[in-house]
C-alpha cells in the first residue's frame, strides 16, 4: 500500500479577481522508503503540492477537490492534535532557505532537543544524546560545536545539514524536500545530496523531491514526476523518462540542463587586442568599524595578486565558489571598488583606483554590468521604459538620443522582448523577464564589454539557458566583450572561450576552456567539475543536447 | 493592487471617512457655525439650550464660561489643527528626508554628525523640549511649526536613514552609478520612491501624534494665541469649571480624538495593504 496517495487533488488560491486554481487533477503515489522527484519551473505548482500535503496552504488556499492520504488517513480529515503529531512526526520538511527554517536567537542544539521532548517526551539529557547523533548522521562531526552555535555562525551547508538532521530526530517515514540545495554552491550541493542518498539507504525514508533541476533529481530519484502549469504532464521511471521524454515540456527541462559531456561549437575567435588587463590585483577590507579613529582591528584578505587579460570578441568566465572574492573583482573592474593594489586598464586606460564617480562619460560607455540578483537590479518603482530611456539619454550616442523610444524598443527587441514591456512594472515581471532586461539595460550604453555577475544563478534552468543564448549571440554578432561570474561550470563550459578558477581570492588556474576541463585538473578545479550533477543514461552517455 | 486592499479594509475607510469629515467641516465653517465663534454671548448654557430670545435657535453643545459657543468654536477649531498638523508633519518630513537621505547615502562624518544631533533630540522628553522652544520664542503659529519640525525631524531621519542604508546596496542603484548619475539623482529619482511605502504610513501617524501635541500645547497655554478657537486651549480655558460643566471639556477631547483616530486608522490600513514594507 503506499505511504502517501494523492488523488486527483485540485487546490485553489482565493485572489481578489476570483479563485485561482492552482493545482489541476494532480494524482501521485509514494510508497513507503521511495523517493519521487517532482520537477517543473517555478510558479508551476509544485511547492503548493508539498504544502497541501502538509494541509499548510494558508488562509486564502483550499483543496477544492480530492483527496490526499496519508498511510491510509485523510489529511483533511485530521483534528489538530492529530495534524500537529503528522507535521514534524511522520511528514517532515526540508526548504530552500535553511536559514529561515531556524530560529535565529536559538542555539542549535536547544532548537533539536526540542523535537525529541516534545514528540516522544523524553527528558533533556536523553535529547542532548539523540541531537549528537542526529547530527553524527548527517556528517556534522563537531557536534558540541554546531549544537552551541547560533544559525548565524554556520555555512548554508551546514544549516541544511541541521535542518536535515532536525527533520529525521522526528522519525519521519516521508521527508518533503523543496528545492533544498537551490541556495547552496554547487560543491556543497553535491554533498548534500550525496547525504539525502545515503541517508535514504540507511534509514528507508521516502522522500519526495522537488526540484527545477531535472539533472539533479536524476541523482536519487527512481521515479519522476514533471509539471507544467498545475497539472502533472508526464511520470513515470526516471530512465525512461529521460531516456524517452513524451512530453514537450520534459523536453525542454531536459535541453535546458548544460552538460559537461557535450562540447559545443565554437565560433573561432580571432584574438583581438587586449581590452581588459588585471595585473596583480589585490583588495583588503579593513575589520571593525574605524568611526571616531576606533581601531581597525585586521585585514580581510579579498583578493590578492590577481593577474588575467581579456581580449577583444572573448568570452572570459571566472569561476568559483562564493566568497572567494568573484564579486569583488568585478567590482572593481567596474569602479564600484577601488583596488587596494595592482592595476585594472580598461581600454588602455588604468581604471583601478577610479571610482565610478570619478570615471569619464566615455569610459563609463565602454564597460557596463549585469547583476545576479533579478529581484533588485531594476528599480521597483519606475516602468520599464524610463529605466532604459534614461540610460540612452545618458550615455547613448547622438543618433539613439534623437528617437530615444525607437532605441528602447530596438533593445527591448534585442533580448526578445515585446516593445508594450516599457509599461511594465518590475513587479509585474518574471525573473527571467527582469534579466532581459537589465542586459538591455546594459546594452543601451552601447558598450564594448560587459561584465555580468551570475547573471543565471537565480533563475530556472529552462530559463538560464535563454538568457544564456543571449548572451552568445550578442557576442557573436556585435563582437562584444564578456567577462562573465560563475559557479556552474556546465554553463561555463558552454558559453566561455576562456576561464579563471578563482579560490579564497586567488587564481588558481586559467585557461582556455578545454583545457581546463581536460585532465589533469588542478584539485579545486576537479572538485567543482565533480560538483556539477549530470544525466547520464544507461548507455554512459550524455543525453542532452 | 494596495490601494484595493486598502479599499476593502474597513478599518481604513471608517479612519478615511473622519478625516474627510473634518476637512468638509474646515471647508465649510463659516457656513456650519451657527454662531462667531468668539461671540461672547450667555456663559454656562447647558447643551441644547435655547438662545435666549429665540423660539428655536439652540446651542447644540451649549457654551463656555465666557458665553462663546462652544459647537461653533469646536467648527471653527477644525480649520486650526487641519492647517497646523499636516503642515508641520509635511515640514518635519521635508527636514527628516533630507537629513536621512544625506546620512544614509553619503555615511561618514555627515552621518556621525547626523545621528549624534538626532540622538541628543531625542534622548529629550517631548514636552519639556516643546515648553522650552515655545517659551522661548513665545507661542505662535510659525514657533508651532518649527517646534514640531525640530523635534521631529530626527526620529524621521533615523527611519529614513535605515531604509536608505539597506536601498543603497541595492543593485539598480549601483546601476545608476554605473552610468553616472551624480548623487541627488540617486537619492531622488532611485532611492526616496523605493522608501514611501514605510514613511507614508509613518506620516499618517505622525499627523495623528502632531494633532495631540498641537492639542497638548494648547492645552498648556503654549498654543496659538487667544481667541483663536483651538481645540487644545478650548480644554485648558475651561478646566476650571470642568467638573460642573463637562460639555466645555468633552466635546473639544472628542473632536482631536476623533481626528487622530482617523488618520491611526489610515495608517493600520495602508499597513495592512502592504504599503510599509512588509508581505
Amino acid at each position: 500500500m503506499s505511504l502517501l496517495s494523492i488523488d486527483h487533488i485540485e487546490v485553489r488560491y482565493g485572489s481578489q479577481d476570483g479563485d485561482v486554481v492552482a493545482i489541476k487533477d494532480v494524482s501521485l503515489e509514494i510508497k513507503a522508503g521511495e523517493t519521487v522527484g517532482l520537477v517543473g519551473e517555478s510558479g508551476c505548482g509544485k511547492s503548493t503540492i508539498a504544502l497541501a500535503i502538509m494541509d499548510y496552504l494558508g488562509s486564502n488556499g483550499r483543496l477544492s477537490a480530492g483527496t490526499i492520504r496519508f498511510d491510509g488517513r485523510d489529511i483533511s480529515r485530521l483534528s489538530v492534535d492529530d495534524l500537529q503529531a503528522l507535521r514534524g512526526g511522520d511528514v517532515a520538511m526540508v526548504y530552500q532557505e535553511p536559514f529561515s527554517a531556524l530560529n535565529p536567537s536559538m542555539r542549535i542544539g536547544d532548537q533539536l532537543s526540542e523535537i525529541p521532548i516534545t514528540h516522544e517526551g523524553v527528558d533533556r539529557d536523553r535529547a542532548r544524546e539523540a541531537v549528537t547523533a542526529a547530527l553524527s548522521d548527517v556528517q556534522l562531526t563537531d557536534s558540541d560545536r554546531i549544537s552551541r552555535s547560533f544559525p548565524h555562525q554556520l555555512s548554508g551547508g551546514q544549516l541544511q545539514r541541521v535542518v536535515i538532521a532536525m527533520t529525521l530526530l522526528g522519525k519521519p517515514r516521508l521527508i518533503l524536500m523543496d528545492e533544498p540545495t537551490t541556495a547552496l554552491d554547487p560543491t556543497v550541493e553535491a554533498e548534500i545530496m550525496d547525504l539525502i542518498a545515503e541517508l535514504q539507504r540507511k534509514t528507508g525514508v521516502a522522500i519526495l523531491f522537488i526540484s527545477h533541476n531535472l539533472a539533479l533529481v536524476h541523482k536519487i530519484c527512481r521515479r519522476v514526476s514533471v509539471m507544467k502549469d498545475g497539472v502533472i504532464v508526464e511520470e513515470g521511471d526516471a530512465a525512461t523518462v529521460y531516456r524517452t521524454p513524451g512530453h514537450p515540456q520534459t523536453r525542454l527541462l531536459l535541453d535546458a540542463v548544460p552538460s559537461l559531456l557535450t562540447v559545443p561549437e565554437r565560433s573561432s575567435s580571432k584574438p583581438g587586442e587586449t581590452v581588459i588587463n588585471v595585473s596583480h590585483v589585490s583588495k583588503y577590507y579593513p575589520i571593525g568599524e574605524g568611526r571616531f579613529g576606533a581601531a581597525k582591528t585586521g585585514m580581510l584578505v579579498a583578493n590578492e595578486d590577481i593577474s588575467f587579460t581579456v581580449q577583444r570578441g572573448e568570452k572570459v568566465a571566472i569561476v568559483g565558489e562564493s566568497g572567494g572574492g568573484k564579486s569583488t573583482l568585478a567590482k572593481m573592474v567596474m569602479g564600484l571598488e577601488i583596488v587596494s593594489g595592482g592595476t585594472i586598464l580598461v581600454a588602455g586606460q588604468n581604471v583601478g583606483s577610479q571610482l565610478v564617480s570619478q570615471r569619464s562619460p566615455k569610459s563609463l560607455r565602454r564597460i557596463q554590468m549585469v547583476f545576479q540578483n533579478p529581484g533588485d537590479t531594476l528599480n521597483p518603482s519606475r516602468k520599464v521604459g524610463a529605466q532604459l530611456s534614461r540610460v540612452v539619454k545618458k550615455l547613448g550616442s547622438l543618433e539613439y538620443r534623437n528617437d530615444i523610444g525607437a532605441r528602447v524598443r530596438e533593445l527591448l527587441g534585442a533580448v526578445d522582448l515585446p516593445p508594450e514591456t516599457v509599461d511594465r512594472y518590475p513587479g509585474t515581471l518574471s525573473g527571467g523577464q527582469r534579466q532581459r532586461i537589465a542586459i538591455a539595460r546594459a546594452l543601451a550604453a552601447e558598450p564594448d564589454i560587459i561584465v555580468a555577475d551570475e547573471p543565471l544563478s537565480a533563475l530556472d534552468v529552462s530559463v538560464q539557458a535563454s538568457i544564456a543564448d543571449i548572451f552568445r549571440d550578442l557576442c557573436d554578432s556585435s563582437g562584444l566583450t564578456l567577462l562573465f561570474i560563475s559557479h556552474d561550470l556546465a554553463r561555463v563550459r558552454q558559453l566561455a572561450d576562456r576561464v579563471i578558477v578563482m579560490e579564497s581570492g586567488r587564481v588558481v588556474e586559467q585557461g582556455p576552456t578545454e583545457d581546463i576541463f581536460a585532465p589533469p585538473h588542478h584539485p579545486y578545479t576537479a572538485r567543482l567539475i565533480e560538483a556539477v550533477p549530470t544525466i547520464v543514461s544507461q548507455e554512459g552517455r550524455g543525453i542532452s543536447q | 493592487m494596495s490601494s484595493n486592499i486598502l479599499m476593502r479594509n474597513p478599518y481604513a475607510m471608517g479612519g478615511l471617512a473622519l478625516i474627510l469629515f473634518w476637512v468638509l467641516v474646515a471647508a465649510a465653517a463659516p457656513l456650519l457655525a451657527p454662531f462667531d465663534p468668539n461671540a461672547v454671548m450667555t456663559p454656562f448654557q447647558k447643551p441644547g439650550a435655547l438662545v435666549q430670545g429665540s423660539e428655536s435657535a439652540r446651542y447644540w453643545l451649549g457654551t463656555d464660561q465666557l458665553g462663546r459657543d462652544v459647537l461653533s468654536r469646536v467648527i471653527w477649531g477644525s480649520r486650526t489643527i487641519l492647517l497646523y498638523a499636516p503642515l508641520a508633519t509635511l515640514l518635519a518630513y521635508a527636514v527628516g528626508i533630507a537629513m536621512g537621505l544625506v546620512a544614509g547615502f553619503h555615511r561618514g562624518w555627515t552621518d556621525t554628525i547626523f545621528s549624534l544631533f538626532s540622538n541628543i533630540v531625542l534622548s529629550f522628553p517631548v514636552m519639556i523640549l516643546y515648553v522650552l522652544i515655545i517659551a522661548k520664542f513665545g507661542p505662535s503659529g510659525i514657533n508651532i511649526l518649527l517646534a514640531v519640525v525640530f523635534v521631529s525631524a530626527p526620529g524621521i531621519m533615523r527611519i529614513v536613514r535605515g531604509l536608505v542604508l539597506d536601498l543603497r546596496e541595492q543593485d539598480y542603484v549601483s546601476a545608476a552609478r554605473l552610468r553616472g548619475e551624480n548623487a541627488l539623482y540617486i537619492m531622488i529619482v532611485e532611492i526616496l520612491p523605493n522608501a514611501s511605502g514605510p514613511l507614508i504610513v509613518d506620516g499618517c501617524l505622525r499627523v495623528g501624534y502632531v494633532a495631540i501635541t498641537i492639542g497638548m500645547l494648547g492645552f498648556l497655554g503654549l498654543g496659538l494665541p487667544p481667541p483663536n478657537p483651538d481645540w487644545g486651549g478650548m480644554v485648558a480655558d475651561s478646566r476650571a469649571v470642568a467638573v460642573a460643566f463637562p460639555h466645555m471639556v468633552i466635546f473639544p477631547c472628542i473632536a482631536i480624538a476623533s481626528f487622530v483616530l482617523g488618520f491611526n486608522l489610515l495608517a493600520d490600513g495602508l499597513r495592512r495593504a502592504g504599503l510599509d514594507g512588509g508581505s
